[in-house]
């Protein structure tokens, strides 16, 4: 008798012998009767084993409760039958890595031990089951749903790289779901360390790491690895979570590993009719084989996903869209009028068009309006927004969020551009070449108004839709801005013990903070710092299981002969009373973030009673990753700007607060954010729920004037200006041209100097007017942004007065030359005087570089901030 | 041959193996261990044979010398020489079989030619099977042993369930749930469905054959050792044995 093919065993892939009994696999009988018998509770060590919670890569995960503390964790255990030097290595290192991370989309790592001669890692226990989980009962989830988890995921797996962590394995089953609905990342079982030398990357001969149908070819290829193979791997989830099933299938994990080097996966939209176009580009393109066609970076992915989240975009505003339009106008306007001028001698008047009717010029006419129509068809539809909408912050999207597509964005921009020609040609069809000389031309330019029609059925309910909107389903909104938390550079404390000091438990002492108090340390096996606080008082079990960002959470305690210690997560960091160190004050942009974080921290634990009873700005400590978390104690060494305040009231909590407010650099906080911080000051809240609501709401709105906008505030109108004076040149050159002679100035300088003459006549005179009488002008309300001086304070006429000055003298000096000099010009100084013009474009191009604070800015002591 | 008492849900105070480590000089102690002792020998004659076969003995004459060292071992009281300490009756049966090896198999081979003991039915079975049970040969015999030994040990645990189950007319749910042994999940739905199960029912029935089978697999790993407490030790080993090597066909 030959000897069968032995067959793999289907849960440890190893051949089972010939001679095994019933086909079975017997080192996994033999493991399975190991494993203790899964009933619950059970006692495991210090733990009460509650439950199974899953199966994870490496052994399995048990629901428990720390008998001593009755805290709830997540208990996973190697198992028996993968127990082996190099497993247990590569376990204890995955408690290392995941240790490594401390972030609120990543599940936290309490510690490791060994118990009953097993290794274990002490977890947080995340409450909702996995994605995976939410899958198999729901079946595939709504988009938006979908993309919200999976941005939750990206944020997690973003602070997972910078801390230095590929996760190697994400998957819906290593997404896990917590009590409050944010997802977090777990089980770093494959991950590996991109910064430590010394941690080599481990694998068991024949075995294969990752999940084929969500591993990248690079990474099934095992070629190395970057956060491109985590992107392939998101990409893989989100699919996933939207179809049921991964884009990579197969019988078997060859199949799957062949179809995932070779094969193209089917696209999203083929497989559900609801998934935006939009989105399965971006599913695609993560999904790409080649890891430089992915998305470079966390930052991108999210970006590209954001629109297709649950936070609708908000309508664009008028005043917005309406320069929006001004510069596209200018950009169809300029572009095809040159052309026509230069290429075919035709100038696109409209006296032309009515008394000359030559096919020509009808021509000319068409190709104008197919030019707008496909210059906004093109850049809408394949971009999402045209030139001027993107400089203005604004893009199309259809009702769900999705691109509008070319085929969407062509009726549209063809609606439009027949709704603004719709008087021209009306009056075209009827009015002839003799009435039109006789006094028509009027009715032409008053038909023109019949576009505004358009725009009648624009209301705040329906996100301020034009007829051509209402047709095509679509809507220009506010881009999404990331308010992305700056992070703060943070000096890598020292990393042993500089005293020789015993250990206390199994930390390594580092530094005392405070002397035979609180103690730096260094908890050497998962290679990250922790800081002891001798106990003085019983810690509440509340402040046990505080699991939240705005607070260290509490490890466990050690007992030494001397003193029993407690043992908190140190995030890598500084006190706030560091960064107040120099000029001025925090910028709003930082300072927002941590005055949201303290103030839902206090909210909650004033709930939860584990507030102490005196706070001060030493009990602030900032994260490298610009978190801010509140400390039991005072950090040491203030100087007296960390006054102690009482917190046992509201009145109190929202003093310490305005303290904490009350170091942003006045002139950096928005008018909007003033009128929070000046409730805040005068302690009107009534509830802090409301304030941590309010200061919620400011986080999503700009926190400083990006570079984008304020060119697009500073060019808008001088180049709609440019363009209607280079309109009326040309026009004039067509025509035989007099401009030049009448005006006495050379052909060259006529367009910069008339443009000049526009700029001051219908901006610069009219800007003065409104300042003085207002404080403001409508640029300012339109880009939202508004003028402070150094207290904050919108800024005084006196100083305006000055800030106008100095923008406008250059220009107004060179115009006075030019304009009136004329023809008694000597040696054509007028040419050489527009490079008086240099210096004025120059601080023009500061202004841009540097948004909040250009050179007269500067010069009349302004700033500029969010309105 | 006798099977150990099923266990309860006391478990075991004394083993077959304590039995023999522990025998003390009087006759009625003797006897008692020689029977458990033979109660072992034939449950795990094969890893034995496998074993002699490694050290690089044709079939047949691996059979004899298997024969004859069993012979050897009851009949002359070989398990005067089991020490206590060492703990377990796998250590103490490699360690004899190789000293029985190296200094008397020439000796026991001329017994076997009187042709006085037979000890293990071997010519029950078919040539053609036993050609069927030929050992892999491994790098490390001693580790080919404790293999062959381990698959004995799960082998023995699963006849016992197995025979179990049919007498309480259970014989297609064993057939069904057996893969579960192993840690695997079964298709829930579909297995449920042929067994005529409601899920509840399903899972309970998958637990209960796992706990009997560790049950059963515990008992039988206890009766080659000498303290109850080494039975994970054991089975740890038996594991690491398993997952160490592959060998390749003789």
């Amino acid at each position: 008798m030959s000897p069968s093919k032995p067959s793999a065993c289907p849960r440890c892939g190893a051949a089972i012998p010939a001679r095994a009994a019933e086909e079975l696999c017997p080192a996994c009988l033999l493991a399975g009767a190991l494993e203790a018998p899964d009933e619950f509770p059970r006692e495991l060590g210090g733990y009460r084993l509650l439950g199974v919670l899953g199966g994870g890569g490496m052994g399995t995960v048990y629901e428990a409760e720390q008998t001593a503390t009755a805290r709830r964790v997540a208990l996973k255990v190697l198992g028996h039958e993968l127990d082996s030097p190099e497993m247990r290595q590569r376990f204890l290192r995955e408690g290392r890595l995941a240790a490594g991370v401390s972030h609120p989309n990543s599940l936290y790592v309490f510690g490791t031990e060994e118990i009953e001669g097993r290794p274990v890692i002490t977890m947080e226990i995340a409450g909702g089951g996995t994605l995976g989980d939410r899958l198999k009962k729901r079946g595939p989830l709504p988009v938006a749903e979908a993309v919200d988890a999976v941005l939750d995921v990206v944020s997690g797996l973003k602070a997972a790289h910078a801390a230095g962590v590929l996760h190697r394995d994400i998957k819906p089953s290593n997404c896990f779901v917590s009590s409050d609905g944010s997802v977090k990342i777990g089980d770093f079982g494959l991950s590996v360390s991109t910064l430590a030398q010394d941690d080599s990357y481990l694998t068991g001969t024949g075995v294969i790491l990752g999940t084929p149908a969500f591993a990248s070819p690079e990474q099934l290829r095992g070629r190395e690895l970057d956060v491109r193979a985590d992107i392939y791997s998101v990409g893989a989830t989100v699919f996933t979570l939207l179809t049921g099933k991964p884009p990579i299938a197969g019988r078997n994990p060859v199949e799957v590993v062949a179809a995932a080097l070779e094969e193209r996966p089917q696209a999203l939209t083929e497989l559900r009719d609801d998934v935006p176009a939009g989105l399965a580009q971006v599913v695609a393109r993560c999904l790409a084989k080649r890891p430089e066609q992915r998305y470079p970076d966390y930052a991108a992915l999210r970006a590209a996903l954001l629109p297709f989240g649950s936070t609708r975009p908000e309508p664009a505003p008028l005043g917005r869209r309406l320069f929006a339009g001004f510069m596209d106008v200018a950009v169809c306007g300029i572009i095809p009028a040159v052309a026509a001028y230069a290429f075919f001698g035709f100038d696109l008047d409209d006296g032309l068009l009515f008394t000359e009717r030559s096919p020509a010029v009808i021509a000319a006419w068409a190709g104008l309006a197919a030019f707008f129509v496909l210059y906004h068809a093109l850049f809408e539809g394949l971009f999402g927004a045209s030139l001027g909408k993107a400089l203005m912050g604004l893009r199309m999207a259809r009702a769900d969020g999705r691109a509008p597509g070319l085929g969407r964005a062509l009726v549209r921009s063809s609606i439009n551009t027949l709704f603004g020609n719709l008087g021209k040609l009306l009056c075209f069809l009827t009015i002839t070449a003799e009435q039109y000389a006789a006094g028509g031309a009027v009715v032409v330019g008053a038909s023109n108004l019949v576009a505004f029609l358009a725009y009648a059925t624009m209301r705040r309910r329906n996100g301020f839709a034009t007829v051509w909107d209402l047709a095509t389903g679509t809507r220009v909104v506010l881009r999404p801005k990331r308010a992305a938390r700056p992070a703060i550079d943070v000096v890598a404390p020292p990393a042993a013990s500089a005293s020789g000091a015993e250990p206390i438990g199994p930390y390594s002492v580092a530094a005392e903070v405070v002397p035979a108090r609180w103690i730096s340390a260094r908890d050497d096996a998962l290679r990250r710092r922790v800081w002891l606080r001798r106990r003085t008082s019983e810690l509440t079990p509340a402040r046990r299981d505080v699991a939240r960002p705005g607070r260290n959470r509490w490890l466990q305690s050690v007992e030494t002969p001397a003193a029993t210690w407690d043992v908190f997560e140190a995030p890598p960091g500084v006190p706030l009373r560091d960064l107040l160190r120099g000029d001025g004050g925090l910028s709003w942009e930082s300072l927002r973030h941590w005055l949201h974080d303290l103030a839902a921290e206090v909210a909650s634990a004033a709930k939860d009673r584990t507030l102490p009873p005196e706070l001060g700005l030493d009990h602030v400590w900032i994260t490298a990753e610009g978190r801010a978390v509140l400390l039991d104690e005072a950090w040491p060494g203030g100087d007296g700007r960390g006054e102690l305040v009482a917190v046992a009231d509201l009145a109190g909590r929202q003093r310490f607060l305005h303290g904490v407010a009350a170091r942003a650099h006045p002139a950096t906080v928005p008018l909007h954010a003033r009128v929070v911080l000046d409730s805040l000051a005068a302690g009107s809240f009534e509830k802090l729920s409301f304030l941590v609501g309010s200061l919620r709401s400011l986080l999503s709105k700009p926190a400083r004037l990006d570079r984008q906008l304020r060119a697009a505030s500073l060019l808008a109108v001088p180049l709609f200006l440019m363009t209607f004076v280079s309109l009326l040149v040309i026009g004039d050159r067509a025509g035989g041209g007099s401009m030049s002679a009448e005006s006495g100035l050379p052909e060259v300088l006529l367009i910069p100097i008339l443009t000049l003459f526009v700029l001051g006549a219908c901006l610069a005179l009219p800007q003065l007017v409104v300042l003085l009488a207002l404080r403001a002008t409508p640029g300012q309300f339109v880009f939202g942004f508004a003028v402070v001086d150094a207290a904050g304070a919108p800024a005084g006429r006196a100083r305006l007065l000055v800030r106008w000055l100095i923008a406008w003298s250059l220009p107004a000096a060179v115009f006075a030359y030019c304009g009136w000099v004329g023809e008694a010009d000597l040696g054509g100084l007028h040419s050489l005087s527009l490079l008086a013009l240099l210096p004025w474009l120059f601080g023009l191009a500061l202004a841009v570089l540097r948004p909040a604070r250009g050179p007269h800015d500067r010069w009349s002591g302004c700033w500029l901030v969010p309105r | 041959m006798t099977d150990p008492p099923a266990p309860g849900p006391h478990g075991f105070t004394t083993t077959r193996w304590s039995l023999v480590a522990a025998a003390r000089p009087d006759e009625a102690s003797r006897t008692r261990a020689r029977a458990a002792l033979e109660d072992l020998c034939r449950a795990y004659w094969y890893p034995l044979y496998a074993f002699v076969r490694y050290r690089g003995h044709g079939s047949q004459e691996a059979q004899d010398l298997t024969q004859s060292f069993f012979a050897r071992v009851i009949e002359k009281d070989g398990f005067a020489s089991a020490d206590p300490g060492r703990g377990r009756f796998r250590t103490y049966l490699l360690g004899a079989m190789k000293h029985f090896l190296a200094n008397e198999w020439h000796r026991a081979r001329a017994q076997k030619r009187g042709g006085e003991v037979r000890f293990v039915e071997l010519g029950a079975l078919e040539p053609d099977a036993l050609d069927a049970l030929e050992p892999a040969r491994p790098a490390d015999p001693d580790a080919g042993f404790d293999r062959e030994w381990a698959l004995r040990s799960t082998a023995r645990a699963l006849e016992r369930l197995r025979e179990e189950s049919e007498r309480a007319g259970q014989e297609e749910r064993f057939e069904a749930l057996k893969g579960c042994l192993t840690g695997a999940e079964p298709d829930r739905s579909e297995t449920a469905a042929r067994l005529g199960l409601t899920a509840g029912a399903l899972k309970v029935a998958v637990h209960r054959l796992r706990q009997r089978y560790r049950e059963l697999l515990r008992a039988e790993i206890a009766q080659t050792v000498a303290d109850p407490s080494d039975v994970e030790d054991e089975m740890r080993h038996l594991v690491d044995a398993l997952r160490g090597e592959t060998g390749t066909r003789l």
